[in-house]
């Protein structure tokens, strides 16, 4: 990940700040930075959306292609992940530079939609064991400023909701070859329920408090991160510690908590900000890239 | 000094003793006041006269020894240039290393005196074992930097062209049995036992 | 491992016969051990002559063997003052039931898992400059590979002569279906079945350097399941203790007591 390199002295003054639950930018230990969320922003794909949290800046694309299902999952359609860091968030991505992180994240993604309730892959079937829609989610990184998972995944989830699949029925004809058929309305299409979808909250550990959102500078600060994965019901779906340090276990057992709590306002947030962007259809004022 | 018998076996993480009662040594790390063990090897208490004894964990071979600065160390010319030279570090004191390290000895290094009209050629050779000291662990671009700008520190071993092992005469020669031939090195000062004086 | 180039894969519409058999009705409860009792365990550390250190674990019928080679040069990365530590953690081609497969992807990622549970154990201060390699195998996985392989290679770095604050060792848990019971050190079929979680622990100081779970978690399932890992590592601290004190008996002889 970008890293800054921090003085002993600065490190010492975010350490006593948050003890006091008072970080750098006035922020709670529990509070995020402003979130703006945009869907729709790239043309040719199936379903986008942007995500910008402080000064990180997250594009995903989702891309809808027939497919042949997986042997173990006739029945099922699937998703598959990209994660590409471009060199534009950090000139250390240059190259193959940030391939390990892109791997990583991609891997989180895989996990965390590993489980049956989090999206309905039998929505996505044609015709089992033949056809099946195949959804493949790229994930672009723009700008790294700290908390790069929790961004992403706003992003999927947005993406996702945003996706609209067009409707096809596979026809069979008398000699029992098939047709595929497209239905002729380009507005007619089926949607995603995205309302079991995950987020990931990131919970850094700086001196003997945690924090939620962390910036660059705090990252540089933390020893040890927890990454939980919450629907918005709640539900755990995935946890996982990085980082050089260890944990404590009641530390371990708090966090989850504060996860559970944040998690639960940010789905909540998210599906209003995403319904209201959708209520105002063709009317709504694109913002894009240009601010 | 006084060794604790029979000595025990400990491993990684086990709690020693108090602070109170020993003063952490090598092997060892200090938590919440509690000597704790960081190798898997004895306990051994050494007390001398009227000081606090001092705990520590010893395994015999000391491989794991890394050259510190200040450390002396015996090494082997690689390559020379006229700016450097390019050593593999073989022995850190008298401990051998299982992996050999890279180190430079640059020009200025070579000599205490008159350093701007040294040679690298006329101080080392590719081959000669030199004794030297470290001075610094280097950064990301540079090896360990190594120094012989003592009376001690030098070459010990070299070989003439002819091929036959050098025997110093001076701080700046060394000479062939063989052939006679001086050739010129940063010699290092030879220890007083193996000087064999004849009257 | 590098790919076999010269293995025939058959041709590619090839499908495994395994994915049309008939699945067998697994007993609900599991047989022969409690919910939360760990399989056997045999240790041996120091087996290995050219390494520095060595280990070999054998749980049920996972073995995994670590070899730790080190600490050697590396030019660190614009004046480093602590060393670096590289894993690597592989799986045999034939130690997985079912067909051959050599996933490099993931093996990858369970290096860096690896190295993250192994990180916060070792005094890397103590080794400027330097880099310790750990390359662990897995010769045949029967369930719960990776905690034995963090606790067979935090065995092989103590056993080097590494400096480091605790021993680190792993314990895995799975659960089936919602509402079952919480299963410690579970074989092949019972990790497959559903939820998993995988946790280290550095026992002598109560703390957790590496923690992976997934699957769904209601409620405070995930806490009950981190803490029955918890004990899982105490009751498995023990063993790593005993071999770790007989392999050192063995690889270095007693200091004689001196007098002066």
């Amino acid at each position: 990940m970008a890293s800054v390199v921090l003085s002993e002295a600065e490190k010492v003054y975010i350490l006593h700040g948050v003890q006091d639950d008072l970080r750098t930018d006035g922020r709670g230990c529990e509070d995020y930075r402003g979130i703006e969320v945009e869907t729709d922003v790239v043309s040719n794909t199936t379903g986008s959306a942007r995500v910008k949290i402080g000064h990180t800046d997250v594009l995903v694309g989702v891309k809808a292609e027939m497919g042949t299902p997986k042997l173990e999952h006739p029945k099922e359609g699937y998703l598959e992940f990209f994660v590409d860091c471009s060199a534009n968030a950090t000139p250390e991505f240059e190259g193959r530079g940030g391939e390990e992180l892109g791997t990583e994240i991609a891997n989180m993604l895989y996990k965390i939609f590993d489980n049956k309730s989090s999206m309905d892959r039998e929505s996505l079937c044609i015709l089992p064991g033949e056809h099946c829609w195949v959804l493949y989610v790229d994930v672009l990184l723009l700008e790294c400023g700290g908390n790069l998972f929790d961004t992403i995944s706003i992003a999927v989830k947005s993406a996702l909701f945003n996706t609209r699949i067009p409707k096809v029925r596979v026809l069979e004809d008398d000699e029992g070859s098939k047709e595929i058929e497209l239905s002729d309305d380009p507005y007619d299409c089926m949607r995603l329920n995205v309302e079991h979808v995950p987020c990931i909250v990131t919970l850094s550990r700086i001196g003997h408090r945690h924090v939620v959102d962390a910036t660059l500078q705090e990252e540089a600060c933390s020893l040890a991160s927890l990454l939980i994965s919450v629907t918005s019901k709640g539900t755990l779906t995935c946890m996982r510690k990085i980082g050089k340090g260890s944990l404590d276990p009641e530390s371990i057992f708090e966090m989850i908590e504060t996860g559970k709590r944040v998690a639960k306002f940010l789905h909540l947030s998210l599906q209003n900000v995403l319904s209201q962007e959708e209520s105002l259809g063709k009317k709504r004022h694109k913002i894009g890239f240009l601010r | 000094m006084v060794l604790m018998a029979p000595a025990r076996c400990c491993v990684p993480g086990e709690r020693l003793c108090s602070l109170e009662d020993c003063a952490p040594g090598y092997g060892t790390y200090c938590k919440h006041g509690y000597v704790f063990s960081s190798l898997s090897g004895y306990v051994v208490k050494r007390s001398d006269n009227g000081m606090m004894p001092v705990i520590s964990v010893v395994r015999d071979t000391d491989s794991h020894l890394l050259p510190d600065v200040g450390a002396t160390v015996t090494c082997k010319v690689m390559s020379i240039n006229p700016r450097f030279a390019k050593v593999q570090i073989m022995y850190v004191g008298a401990t051998v290393l299982k992996n050999t390290f890279r180190g430079t000895i640059r020009k200025e290094d070579i000599r205490a005196t008159e350093k701007d009209k040294v040679e690298v050629y006329k101080s080392f050779r590719p081959g000669d074992v030199v004794v030297a000291k470290v001075i610094s662990l280097g950064d990301a671009q540079s090896n360990y930097l190594l120094t012989t700008a003592e009376n001690e520190l030098g070459v010990v071993v070299a070989h003439s062209e002819a091929g036959a092992t050098m025997v110093p005469i001076s701080w700046c020669e060394m000479q062939c049995p063989k052939t006679h031939i001086k050739e010129p090195r940063k010699v290092a000062r030879v220890q007083p036992e193996f000087l064999n004086v004849t009257t | 491992m590098p790919g076999d180039s010269r293995r025939v894969r058959g041709p590619e519409e090839s499908q495994s016969p395994l994915l049309y058999a008939v699945p067998a009705q697994l007993p609900v409860g599991r047989t022969g051990r409690g919910a939360g009792e760990p399989r056997a365990v045999f240790v041996r550390a120091g087996l290995l002559s050219h390494a520095a250190g060595s280990a070999y674990i054998e749980a049920g019928g996972t073995k995994v063997l670590c070899a730790v080679s080190g600490p050697r040069e590396w030019g660190g990365a614009g004046g480093e003052r602590r060393g670096r530590l590289l894993c690597d953690l592989r799986w045999a081609p034939f130690s997985r039931a079912g067909a051959w497969s050599s996933s490099a992807a993931s093996s990858r990622q369970a290096g860096l898992l690896l190295q993250e549970s192994l990180e916060a154990s070792l005094r890397l201060e103590r080794y400027p400059r330097a880099e310790l390699a750990v390359w662990a195998l897995v010769l045949e996985d029967r369930g719960s590979a990776l905690p034995a392989a963090v606790s067979c290679a935090s065995l092989a770095l103590a056993d080097a002569g590494v400096e480091m604050y605790d021993l680190v060792v792993g314990a895995g848990l799975s659960r089936g279906a919602e509402g079952e019971e919480l299963r410690l050190d579970p074989d092949d079929s019972e990790e497959e079945a559903g939820a998993t979680m995988y946790l280290s622990l550095l026992p002598a100081l109560n703390q957790v350097s590496g923690l992976l779970c997934s699957g769904e978690w209601e409620g405070d399932t995930s806490v009950a399941a981190v803490r029955m890992c918890m004990e899982g590592c105490q009751r498995l601290y023990p063993v790593l203790q005993q071999s770790l004190v007989k392999a050192t008996k063995r690889k270095i002889p007693a200091p004689q007591p001196q007098s002066g």
